[in-house]
């Protein structure tokens, strides 16, 4: 059978499993593999219910014996599928953290399923997403700097905004300036004067 | 001594009310928890117990420091205001440095201590000075996660402490950090007491068996409760020689339709939140929906549903809040203010909003123009509102196209609470004057001394008036209003406003003419600049219903339409009026009032005799009052002062909106003084001891204060004016209020009625008891290959359970996580918390674990910020396996979110999402799901089993850059300026650190020229990138 690179690989005894049915982004196909499935060369996942790990609490732990070091990232993904999730939930994050393998816990096929495909889709994709870079433009940028501070909302960005004409001007506002803005009550202007005029580091 | 102490109480006690009285012996009796109804007066009750314990510190014999507990900012000065009030000879003793007075005492120790003023101890206090505050001092007010963490490293022993007065009872849990103080105190010390007050009843509603909780974690056994309708409070109160006047205004017909439509929209809102289905809505009234605590009953309910239920439910809830606010703006801002408030809600809020694409916000925004403007053509003159909207646009379009001429008519609406303000004043000046006509040396005197002492002398002959609002701004403007006059404040106001368009605007052009093309986008989404992009976004949006995205685009669209005309015209005047203060400005002076009397004169014709202006033919006299500033700087007053307030008369009667011409040279607002209440500066009533108060914003506790007031003032006649807005919900919500209270009281009597708490004993034999090894089950650790089995320990101690070895229980913890109850939650299970202050990770469990915390709205902001992957990097970094706690809350659903947020195809803004991102980045980060606090301290657990105990010093040096030499010294780290300098464009990991270093705080930075930012940043491109950032002109589309 052809390899497309291109598609999760599932290891045939996933056949069954409700999660492939929601697989539906991504392209699979059965191949003879170790893991569960397979998302490239370096990431692999394990599937395990909650309610299977009740009955079989060694299952798992042989299984990521099987891996060896093969994989960079190995992913066990947990299906929370019983009412008291806990104790159980207790062991199989021990288990996972113990042997090098990173938990994803899931509440439905589909969410299980959607982590398997995000896990694909996002093999190559660069981490801009999670490093906090907004879009570049002004407006965005003024948003995502001042609603930083908590409490602050894009309304009330607007208000200062339009209050003190630039950033600079925001930043070196005054206690008395502040507390006249509509919107801006006495914790908000406390959040932010102290913000923008404590320093940030203050050594005693 | 102690005859000393008991002659200093009495002496004390007859300051108070008898009721007063009372509360202070319960609890010198015994420890309790007092409950007092709001506005009581706390703070007499408190400052009476604090001078008392530094009395008793007088004596060499009596050790121990009171503590006291749980105090906000605001609660601190009030009570040293109170306790300065009670006992003059304290305060010298305050200017002095914390160190100073430290040490100062540390050399006389032992010989007993001079009555001082508490001192503060906060984070900023050096830990040897606090080991020094706690020796010497008699009273310290401590933030709590100080206290907390100076008892787990010993710096203060439990038996130094004399007890404890905590405030604010009601945050009290057994998790919450001054639970856990309470709890490391009672520990080491079961003498000592417990003192523990709230004023806020309505906290002991929330949930279930409050009360008992609270006072469980406090360890009383005693509940005080002293509600308004307690028989001792009533002697005091009832029955006093107050007299209030009750006057209701009607709100202006503009007003009426504005609030009718945002009854009308909140109403919708809550029948949708029905719909929605997913709760229990036979409270959800109107009526209730007017309150804060309405969100807290919303929020209650959907709680444990809150990240599963749908984004629309969640924007609903939202845009309840959003109107509340809105209503009660309505009430309090100025039109102008209100018109620019809601401008800005529109543009911030466009795209996601529900309530905005109802029929009724278009009423409110008509409505709320209308108030401050009208746009006249000058053709027709018709007003546009009421007529068709293809019409509408008809007409628009060819208006723009034959570029009709349009102008802004300024229609400036008073609020109408002003003019009554100004009739009470003049009243009480009329009576004034009465009483001292008849008496006219009196009243040469007094004038005198009012010139020389403004304010101070004058109170004792004259009725000094306090006027009392809810926020700052608020008594600022009533403030200007009575000095320059309604119009005249407004004009200020909105010629503000149009230059703020004006700015705005050419600013946008500049920015069109750069890049053409791509100009809207730049711009905010606002509903009225000139976007083209409109209809798209409204597709976008399109899992909503098709209906309400047509009608989104037609309302954008005519919007869109209707705009550049009015635009146009509002800039026309706007720039007539720079060109008008141009020319005037040899006669205008400084002064930002004077500006205000100046900017007058533009459309003074249109508010003659102060009466709204309707339809008038005004704004042609635009210009006409350039000569009469002139008039202002009269020879012959007093004082600068008095000078000053002549000026605004002046300014404000040639303006011809000030009917009350002021006589005699004195001013409305003379003996007049201003109460905001959001200051909380609760001893303002005391310092100004008015004999007439005006109740701007009505207020539950400030009425109870003043009656607590008039009867610690026997026989003085106290006059109260009380303004409502008639058939507003301001006077619903304080009759609820009212109401609400006492029921939430009679609930308490009930509860302490059959209140089943166990024995104080008991409780304390617990605490100290070794408590044994938390609750899992050995069978846990038994499957886990790997982990030592706890089971063989318990054989090996021949079956008997016994904790694990005890050297293996420490878990090292930064300092700022103090602020969460894991801390406290690690420590009742037994484990050893060793706070310090850490660059890296959260919690250090072992040499080679770091824990990241996160709870699910930290998750999501952390993954915004890019903060949770910095520290990711950090962690890998330097510790094997580096860990990302996900806490879920217990009182909530256990999920990341909900199916309807999953979608059908990948979607990138999901958590689920980034959470992937994070580990293909991260391969070696491990993420533990913990569903409570518990359960994470039971992982903790097992985790460290087969672990070395992490070394503090170690942890703390992790990850600290080098040039710390290495001293460990305490620093205070300012968080959210990082959060805020690492997002600012041109900032980059590598220059973050130089820059906070030169700069040393955002006001700073924002100094900085640009030469000196490329030389720090190290590159002309970045230090450009920022400068120009920082001084770019923010484009406010409106």
């Amino acid at each position: 059978q052809q390899v497309n690179p291109n598609a999760i690989m599932v290891s045939k005894r996933q056949e069954g499993n409700p999660v492939l049915k929601h697989i539906r982004n991504v392209r699979w196909q059965y191949a003879d593999i170790v893991p569960d499935y397979q998302m490239g060369q370096q990431t692999c996942a394990l599937f395990l219910s909650l309610r299977y790990h009740l009955l079989k609490p060694q299952y798992i732990y042989g299984r990521i014996k099987e891996l060896q070091r093969a994989y960079r990232l190995r992913v066990l993904l947990c299906h929370v599928d019983t009412e008291d999730a806990v104790d159980p939930l207790a062991q199989v994050t021990k288990a996972a953290l113990l042997n090098d393998c990173t938990l994803f816990c899931a509440w439905s096929p589909l969410e299980c399923a959607r982590y398997l495909e995000t896990l694909k889709s996002y093999e190559t994709k660069p981490a801009d997403l999670i490093q906090g870079r907004v879009e570049e433009d002004y407006m965005s940028k003024l948003n995502a700097t001042f609603t930083t501070v908590r409490g602050i909302n894009k309304t009330d960005v607007l208000t200062l905004a339009g209050a003190f004409k630039t950033a600079a001007g925001v930043l070196q506002a005054g206690m008395q300036e502040l507390s006249a803005l509509p919107g801006i009550g006495p914790t908000k202007v406390k959040r932010l004067y102290e913000t923008f005029h404590e320093p940030f580091k203050k050594t005693m | 001594m102690e005859a000393d102490v008991e002659d200093l109480q009495k002496q004390l006690m007859a300051t108070l009310l008898p009721f007063q009285k009372r509360i202070v012996e319960e609890l010198l009796q015994e420890d309790g928890l007092t409950i007092l109804a709001n506005g009581l007066t706390w703070q007499k009750v408190f400052a009476v117990l604090l001078r008392l314990q530094i009395e008793r510190r007088k004596d060499p014999t009596q050790r121990g420091v009171l503590l006291v507990l749980g105090c906000r900012d605001w609660q601190r000065t009030t009570l040293k205001d109170e306790l300065a009030r009670l006992d003059p000879s304290l305060l010298p003793r305050e200017a002095e440095d914390v160190v100073q007075v430290a040490n100062g005492a540390a050399e006389g120790s032992g010989l007993g201590l001079e009555p001082a003023m508490p001192l503060e101890v906060t984070n900023e206090t050096p830990a040897a000075a606090r080991v020094q505050l706690y020796q010497t001092q008699s009273c310290v007010f401590i933030t709590t996660r100080i206290l907390v963490v100076d008892f787990l490293v010993h710096r203060l022993q439990p038996s130094q402490v004399a007890g404890l007065l905590v405030l604010n009872a009601h945050n009290v849990t057994d998790t919450s950090g001054d639970g856990f103080a309470v709890r490391l105190f009672r520990r080491g010390n079961q003498r000592g007491f417990i003192r523990a007050l709230s004023d806020q009843p309505s906290f002991f509603a929330a949930g279930f068996n409050k009360i008992e909780k609270v006072m469980k974690a406090l360890f009383v056994r005693k509940l005080y409760l002293w509600p308004r309708f307690e028989a001792h409070v009533k002697d005091a109160l009832n029955d006093l020689p107050i007299e209030v006047v009750e006057l209701a205004q009607e709100m202006t017909p503009a007003m009426i339709t504005i609030y009718d439509a945002i009854v009308d929209l909140m109403d919708a809102c809550i029948k949708e939140l029905k719909r929605a289905n997913k709760i229990d809505t036979s409270e959800m009234t109107l009526e209730e929906c007017l309150f804060r605590s309405f969100d807290d009953m919303v929020r209650r309910q959907l709680d444990p549903v809150w990240h599963t239920i749908t984004p629309k439910t969640k924007q609903i809830v939202s845009d309840l809040k959003t109107l509340r606010t809105l209503a009660e703006y309505l009430l309090i801002l100025d039109p102008v203010t209100f018109l620019g408030y809601l401008e800005n809600l529109r543009a911030a809020e466009s795209i996601n909003s529900i309530w905005l694409f109802h029929d009724a916000a278009h009423t409110i925004f008509e409505q709320a123009k209308k108030r401050v403007f009208e746009i006249q053509q000058a053709r027709t003159g018709a007003p546009k509102i009421g007529k068709r909207k293809r019409e509408l646009r008809e007409d628009i379009a060819m208006a723009s196209r034959s570029n009709e001429a349009v102008e802004v008519v300024p229609n400036l609406e008073p609020l109408p609470k002003w003019a009554l303000v100004q009739n009470i004043l003049e009243e009480v000046q009329n009576e004034h004057r009465k009483s001292a006509d008849s008496s006219p040396v009196i009243k040469l005197d007094s004038d005198d001394e009012a010139a020389q002492q403004p304010g101070s002398a004058s109170a004792s002959r004259k009725t000094r008036v306090l006027i009392v609002a809810q926020h700052e701004s608020t008594c600022q403007q009533v403030q200007q209003c009575m000095q320059a006059g309604a119009s005249a404040l407004l004009q200020k106001l909105f010629k503000d406003y149009l230059l703020m368009r004006l700015d705005t605007r050419q600013r946008a052009r500049g920015k069109a003419r750069n890049a053409p093309a791509n100009g809207s986008t730049t711009e905010l989404p606002a509903p009225s600049g000139g976007r083209g992009g409109a209809g798209g976004r409204g597709d976008a949006k399109g899992g909503r219903g098709a209906g309400r995205a047509d009608r989104l685009d037609a309302l954008r669209a005519q919007r869109l339409r209707s705009n550049p005309k009015e635009e146009q015209a509002l800039l026309d005047s706007a720039k007539a009026l720079t060109a008008a203060s141009k020319l005037s400005n040899g006669n205008v002076s400084a002064s930002a009032l004077e500006g205000a009397a100046e900017g007058t004169g533009e459309a003074a014709p249109d508010q003659a005799a102060g009466t709204p202006a309707q339809g008038s033919t005004g704004g042609k006299g635009r210009g006409r009052g350039r000569g009469r500033a002139r008039v202002h700087k009269q020879p012959g007053a007093e004082s600068s002062e008095a000078a000053k307030s002549e000026d605004m008369a002046n300014g404000a009667s040639s303006a011809g909106a000030a009917e009350h011409a002021p006589s005699g040279g004195s001013s409305l607002l003379e003996a007049v003084s201003f109460h905001a209440l959001e200051s909380r500066n609760d001893g303002a009533l005391w310092d100004c001891s008015p004999g007439c108060v005006i109740m701007y914003d009505s207020d539950v506790a400030f009425v109870r204060q003043l009656e607590v007031y008039a009867a610690s003032k026997k026989g003085e006649r106290l006059r109260i004016y009380n303004l409502r807005y008639e058939n507003s919900f301001e006077q619903d919500k304080y009759a609820a209020g009212l109401r609400r209270e006492q029921s939430i009281f009679e609930e308490l009597i009930r509860a302490k009625g059959h209140m089943v708490l166990p024995d104080l004993h008991q409780d304390l034999a617990l605490l100290t008891m070794p408590q044994p090894e938390g609750n899992l089950q050995p069978g846990v650790e038994e499957n886990i290959p790997g982990v030592i089995p706890v089971t063989n320990t318990i054989t090996r101690h021949g079956g008997m359970m016994h904790p694990a070895k005890r050297d293996k229980r420490r878990i090292v913890v930064d300092m700022r996580e103090f602020m969460s109850p894991l801390p406290c939650v690690l420590h009742q299970q037994t484990m050893d918390v060793v706070p310090v202050t850490l660059e890296v990770g959260d919690y250090i469990l072992s040499p080679e674990m770091c824990v990241e915390r996160k709870s699910l709205s930290d998750l999501r902001q952390s993954f915004l910020s890019g903060r949770l992957y910095n520290q990711a990097e950090a962690m890998t970094k330097h510790y094997k396996t580096p860990i990302l706690l996900i806490e879920f809350d217990r009182e909530r659903a256990f999920a990341l979110h909900s199916t309807a947020e999953l979608g059908s195809d990948i979607n990138m803004h999901t958590l689920g999402s980034k959470l992937t991102l994070l580990a293909l980045h991260f391969p070696r980060l491990r993420v533990i799901w913990s569903r409570s606090l518990h359960a994470t301290a039971d992982i903790f657990r097992a985790l460290k089993a087969n672990q070395d105990d992490p070394d503090p010093v170690e942890a703390q040096a992790v990850g600290v850059p080098l040039e710390a030499d290495g001293s460990a010294a305490e620093t205070i780290v300012n968080t959210s300026a990082i959060d805020v300098l690492r997002r600012l464009p041109g900032v980059t990991e590598g220059n973050y650190r130089p820059l906070m270093q030169a700069a040393g705080s955002l006001a700073e930075l924002a100094k900085i020229p640009l030469e000196q930012l490329v030389k720090i940043m190290g590159s002309v491109n970045l230090g450009r990138k920022l400068r120009e950032w920082l001084d770019a002109v923010t484009p406010i589309a409106r």
